[in-house]
């Protein structure tokens, strides 16, 4: 009889279906691992059960009661711990003040903060030693800190603790750490719902799993009577069985590189090298998060303490700001349209004019009757709808607000185009468009492109070359033909651990 | 959003001067109420007269408006000591001679260079809150002319040259409107046709963007309080020949309705905005709101409450405005 038992639940969010009647449940001394693609509902199944959000319908049963919890604080105290993806730390605050943070106990009118320390160094010896409870949480890395938030789902002892993602921040040996306490916790017949996209954890630490796609549930293995199978997981995964050949053409490239990355390191956070030909299309993919934008934003000479050196068309160029970079034909089209990319308030035109300021020789008095038939120019060429060149560029829609983003590079003598995850929130149709015109670009103006995309289908449809980035390094590459979801998938999750990856 | 006709011309102005009308109608709305309540508010000359003593605060708001629009919760606190210690230093140099002018004028400049400096290094490369910045330049400013004047008096006078540009009137005509027109002609032709002026709002709308655009952010945010503090002391000068005088405190009293005359021309304070016809039009505002309460017979403490009611409800008005957006 399982402990906890989410059953047939439904769940939309402004139309879009998170999940379609899917079920989920753990056991007694029971580690699950639930696994699925992005956006395949993990995370929306563990936040209706601890009461984050509320489900369309479908039950929810612990310990053989119905129950809803009004918030994650009433499921924990009920017994249901959650470990978020999220880190939900008050970073000013010291480390046992957030392990007990919602829980403090009182004497009198005051906290009994003696406890309160007693209870974290409790947990934190058994869990990870090394972290100091007095320290400050913005003065952790980024593992100590997921392993504090760890530590404050265990104050209030759980019947069923749900960690999403909690090893994706972790280095390999807090992964150890954590799994030593894990198996701990299983011994003493705590369940648990482990998420992870690392498939030798799963396979190391799980005891069952399941599998969502789109919402749905698609498939599930006991390990204690299935083969523990990596090829069957992925396939259950991604829903594809052979490799599909969805592509056919790549851009013939000349043996010619257009830009070469030269070898370096920037801290614990990113370590890399590449070359680029002309023409070509090259993708970066991986899981979410392991710096492929942050590689783009060190070609892109946004990142100046990674002291890194670019070879662009036979020249060395020192990566030391952006504006270097764009002088020497790497421009960037940046992940989050918003925030990096455009001045949302400001009109299309002034939008596709602030990018010209970088350029040598800028005159003193701007040129706005021939920027103006530019712009223009560009809004024609993309097909920007828009009802003027004056029109603010934040009354457009999301693909057009994108062109823009790409158009303001067009009038430059771009050798290298990077592209954050171009197509995000933009509409199928855009995002073809784009793609196209960026193939064409690639072809007829010479130069080459890295695109990181988060989508596998953007990898394989556009992409001539593709490389897998895990933890701050590239890990694997694929070729034309190879570049399928399977081996995208497979390449992303079947890491070794760390140490033998180095 | 669909491809659109052409807007209508009348509109399209009203859209894009709509602060600017509505801060103009302001004005003319509280000179009719003046008008009915004592019966001899809206005249010529007292409409010129206001104008002339907004002058002053228009020339600081200037300053404000320039760090308000270089983003990062911009503004400069210190206009006002950097202008008395400009002020007193010209006044010794120039000793009421004309030949004296240039290089009085010359050393108030160079001390408000060096100010704005020390406030720009501070808070666009060491990335310190220009509030607290500008409030300790502002501070330490207030020390040393403290330790100046308690050593030697304040003495000298401004050339007779600047008193009549800055104080003397042509009939009706407030002479200061000349140097004023100027300003504002040149403000608005480097904020808006210049390259430093593209980057400066540029940086201010949204300065990642302006970053990952090949703009030097750290250089743009800094020569923005160096010309703050220039013309902090510049407007010094023009407050000695205003006064004819240099005394202690002198600018210290201009530094809030200068951030008021921006908020109150629709230039907000974010950054990126950049309109200085907006901060004249707001200074004339709130000018004529303190000559209305004085009218009024409510004096200084009716000024203070009027222009702190009328602050709320611009900022109320315009937060609005952006959450329809």
């Amino acid at each position: 009889m399982a402990i906890l038992e989410a059953r047939n639940i439904k769940k939309h969010f402004s139309g879009v279906t998170a999940l379609a009647g899917t079920s989920l449940s753990c056991d007694k001394g029971k580690i699950t691992g639930l696994l699925g693609a992005n956006g395949s509902g993990k995370s929306t199944i563990s936040k209706i059960i601890t009461g984050v959000y509320s489900a369309d319908s479908g039950d929810v049963f612990f310990e053989g009661q119905k129950v809803v919890f009004k918030n994650p604080l009433d499921a924990k105290k009920a017994g249901i711990s959650m470990v978020f993806q999220n880190l939900s730390l008050a970073p000013d605050m010291k480390v046992w003040e957030n392990i007990v943070l919602g829980m403090e106990k009182g004497k009198g009118i005051f906290l009994d903060n003696a406890d309160a320390r007693r209870i974290s160094r409790e947990i934190l010896d058994r869990l990870y030693p090394k972290i100091n409870i007095e320290s400050k949480v913005s003065a952790l890395s980024p593992g100590e800190k997921q392993i504090v938030e760890i530590a404050k789902a265990l104050t209030v002892k759980p019947k069923v603790l749900i960690l999403d993602e909690p090893t994706a921040a972790l280095e390999q040996e807090q992964v150890r750490a954590l799994f030593r306490y894990l198996n701990e916790l299983r011994s003493q017949d705590i369940a648990m719902i482990f998420t992870s996209h690392r498939m030798n954890e799963v396979l190391e630490l799980c005891d069952d799993i399941v599998v969502f796609r789109n919402g749905e549930n698609v498939g599930k293995l006991d390990f204690s009577v299935d083969k523990k199978d990596p090829d069957r997981i992925v396939e259950m995964i991604t829903g594809q069985k052979a490799d599909q050949a969805t592509r056919k053409v790549y851009h013939d490239l000349p043996d010619e590189d257009i830009l070469e990355i030269k070898q370096f390191k920037y801290g614990n956070l990113l370590e890399a090298s590449l070359k680029l030909r002309k023409h070509e299309i090259l993708g970066i993919g991986g899981l979410a998060g392991q710096g492929q934008e942050l590689l783009l934003n060190v070609i892109a000479g946004a990142v100046p303490d990674a002291r890194a050196t670019a070879v662009v068309d036979g020249k060395e160029v020192p990566l030391k700001s952006p504006k270097t970079a764009i002088r020497n034909g790497i421009v960037l089209v940046p992940g989050d349209r918003n925030l990096e990319g455009l001045f949302v308030d400001n009109s299309v035109y002034k939008n596709i004019r602030i990018p010209k300021l970088a350029l040598k020789g800028q005159p003193l008095f701007t040129p706005d009757k021939k920027y103006r038939e530019e712009a223009e120019e560009i809004v024609k060429r993309l097909n920007i709808v828009t009802s003027s060149i004056d029109n603010p560029v934040g009354n457009l829609s999301g693909g057009n607000a994108q062109k823009v983003v790409v158009g303001k590079w067009l009038p430059f003598d771009i050798k290298v185009l990077l592209l954050a995850d171009p197509a995000k929130g933009v509409d199928v149709i855009a995002k073809r468009d784009m793609y196209e015109l960026v193939s064409k670009m690639a072809e007829e103006n010479d130069l080459g492109v890295i695109v990181y995309a988060t989508d596998n289908d953007e990898l394989i449809s556009y992409c001539d070359r593709v490389l897998l980035m895990f933890e701050g390094r590239i890990v694997a590459e694929l070729n034309k033909e190879e570049i399928t979801d399977q081996n995208l998938v497979a390449k992303s999750m079947h890491m070794e651990p760390k140490e033998a990856s180095v | 959003m669909g491809r659109t006709d052409k807007m209508n011309p009348l509109l399209a102005f009203w859209t894009k001067y709509q602060k600017q009308i509505i801060a103009a109608l302001i004005i003319l709305a509280l000179f009719i109420i003046g008008e009915i309540a004592t019966g001899h508010f809206l005249s010529i000359d007292q409409f010129f007269l206001t104008v002339k003593v907004a002058a002053l605060v228009a020339m600081f708001g200037l300053c404000q408006m320039i760090c308000a629009a270089s983003g990062a919760s911009g503004l400069d606190l210190s206009v006002g000591y950097v202008a008395t210690i400009a002020a007193i230093f010209a006044a010794r140099f120039m000793d009421g001679k004309n030949e004296n002018m240039l290089v009085g004028l010359l050393v108030a400049l160079a001390i408000g260079l060096v100010a704005g400096a020390v406030n720009g290094f501070f808070i666009s490369y060491l990335r310190l809150p220009a509030l607290i910045i500008t409030l300790a330049v502002s501070n330490i400013i207030q020390g040393i002319i403290n330790v100046y004047t308690a050593g030697a008096k304040i003495d000298g006078k401004p050339s007779p040259a600047l008193v009549t540009i800055f104080a003397k009137m042509t009939g009706v005509f407030p002479n200061i409107l000349i140097p004023l027109a100027v300003m504002a002609i040149i403000a608005m032709i480097i904020i808006y046709k210049t390259k430093w002026g593209q980057e400066l709002l540029a940086v201010g709308s949204n300065e990642t963007s302006a970053y990952l655009c090949g703009i030097n952010v750290k250089r743009v945010r800094f020569t923005a309080y160096v010309v703050s503090g220039v013309l902090a002391s510049f407007t010094g000068v023009a407050l000695l020949a205003y006064m004819n005088m240099a005394f202690k405190d002198m600018g210290s009293t201009y530094v809030m309705p200068s951030i008021a005359a921006v908020v109150v021309g629709g230039v907000s304070m974010a950054g990126g905005d950049g309109n200085y016809i907006g901060v004249i039009l707001g200074a004339i505002v709130l000018q004529t709101l303190t000559n209305l309460f004085y009218a009024l017979g409510l004096g200084e403490a009716g000024k203070w409450v009027g222009i702190g009611v009328v602050l709320l409800a611009v900022l109320i008005a315009y937060v609005r405005e952006k959450k329809k957006r």
